[in-house]
């Protein structure tokens, strides 16, 4: 009996580790029954994405409105067979993209913030299926990117824009831009869709 | 056992130093768990749910359905813009989309008044400057260009109450087009 009074309070290690381990599982458990909604203070927030959208229509209502996206859709490097300030894969990634109204306004409006934006334009073939040419790229969006879209209509007497954004002479339909006549028995050259797809970075 | 109990080892093959550790892990364990108690019950608090709807739906209806015709949405009307944003209400034009004839622009959006409020115009970007109306030359401009002199009849697109210091403040934005000048309506609410 007396060699029992020292044991008294706690016996084996491994019971006080069982211990811990129960009450974390128990702390575990009642944190995943906790719900976390949408909007919810988190930087996934349902309503940053909301902010971003309805910024990025306003973007695209201006450019509409002032011709900045048919001057983006026809922003073509006849000789060379991409935009004019594409590097080798075919779209600008840099500072270039302020050199047209439209990357100037999405880069005015979302670059100081951290927020990335692609633009890409999508068009059909005479065989009607559809095809997609990037024109800016920032990366891969994330899992909370927004897209929104508009439409140019080109003609096919529509001059391509150089480089110092000025038409030239050659008309759409005499060049190798990236959308083919979809219509030749009319004056319709093509309908491009212009999607703006913006993320946090 | 004499020899156990002169040197102070119970029978039972634990040693001091196990004790020591087992019983840490356990106060840490505790320790844990009483600090993350308040972090649990966190989404049961009353957040900024509403003033997060009450923001959006304010900067979509004033960019698409006050300020702009809703058939040109985000391409502000000038005129009806530097009435809204002018308080003291001379010579309005009669045909805008909200009512004139108030002056606290809670009562202009049909808000309820515990919403603390701010609608400002802004360049675009981050933390830009305000913009401003000149009235004699007809124009939107910057307010710190020089050219805005509220004391002179120009306004400055900025409305609502003074920003608080200590609550927490839901931003809703929009980029509009006012005057062929790109801006960013932000409307925040507290």
């Amino acid at each position: 009996m007396r060699d029992s009074l020292p044991d008294r309070g706690q016996a084996h290690t491994l019971e006080a580790v069982a211990a811990a381990i129960l009450l974390l599982g128990s702390l575990t458990f009642a944190l995943q029954v906790t719900a976390v909604t949408p909007l919810s203070a988190s930087t996934s927030n349902q309503h940053i994405e909301n902010q971003q959208a309805a910024t990025v229509e306003g973007v695209i209502e201006s450019a509409r409105e002032s011709g900045a996206l048919y001057e983006a859709a026809l922003y073509w490097n006849d000789s060379a067979g991409n935009f004019h300030d594409a590097d080798r894969r075919g779209f600008t990634t840099n500072e270039d993209v302020r050199r047209i109204p439209l990357g100037s306004a999405l880069a005015a409006e979302f670059a100081e913030r951290g927020v990335a934006f692609n633009v890409r334009f999508r068009y059909q073939r005479e065989d009607g299926q559809e095809r997609t040419v990037q024109y800016i790229y920032r990366g891969q969006p994330s899992d909370n990117a927004v897209t929104r879209k508009a439409t140019v209509t080109l003609y096919e007497d529509d001059p391509l824009i150089a480089a110092d954004r000025s038409p030239t002479s050659t008309t759409v339909n005499e060049s190798s831009l990236y959308a083919s006549n979809a219509d030749p028995s009319s004056n319709l050259y093509n309908v491009i869709r212009v999607e703006v797809t913006v993320w946090r970075m | 056992m004499a020899n156990s109990r002169s040197t102070g080892r119970s029978p039972r093959a634990q040693t001091t130093i196990d004790f020591a550790i087992g019983a840490g892990v356990f106060l840490v364990a505790i320790a844990f768990i009483i600090a993350f108690m308040p972090a649990m019950f966190s989404p049961y608090l009353d957040g900024t749910q509403e003033e997060t709807v009450a923001a959006d739906r304010m900067a979509g209806q004033l960019s698409k359905g006050v300020l702009a015709d809703p058939e040109r949405p985000y391409l502000l009307d000038s005129a009806c813009t530097v009435d809204f944003f002018n308080d003291s209400q001379t010579s309005p034009p009669p045909d805008c989309r909200f009512d004139q004839s108030v002056t606290d622009v809670r009562e202009k959006l049909g808000v309820d008044d515990r919403f603390g409020l701010r609608v400002e115009l802004r360049e675009p970007g981050e933390a830009q400057e305000a913009l401003c109306w000149n009235a004699s030359a007809e124009a939107v401009v910057p307010e710190e260009s020089g050219a805005c002199d509220p004391d002179a009849g120009d306004t400055v697109f900025v409305t609502g109450d003074e920003l608080t210091e200590v609550e927490s403040v839901v931003v809703a934005r929009r980029s509009i087009t006012i005057d062929g000048r790109e801006g960013t309506l932000f409307v925040r609410v507290w």
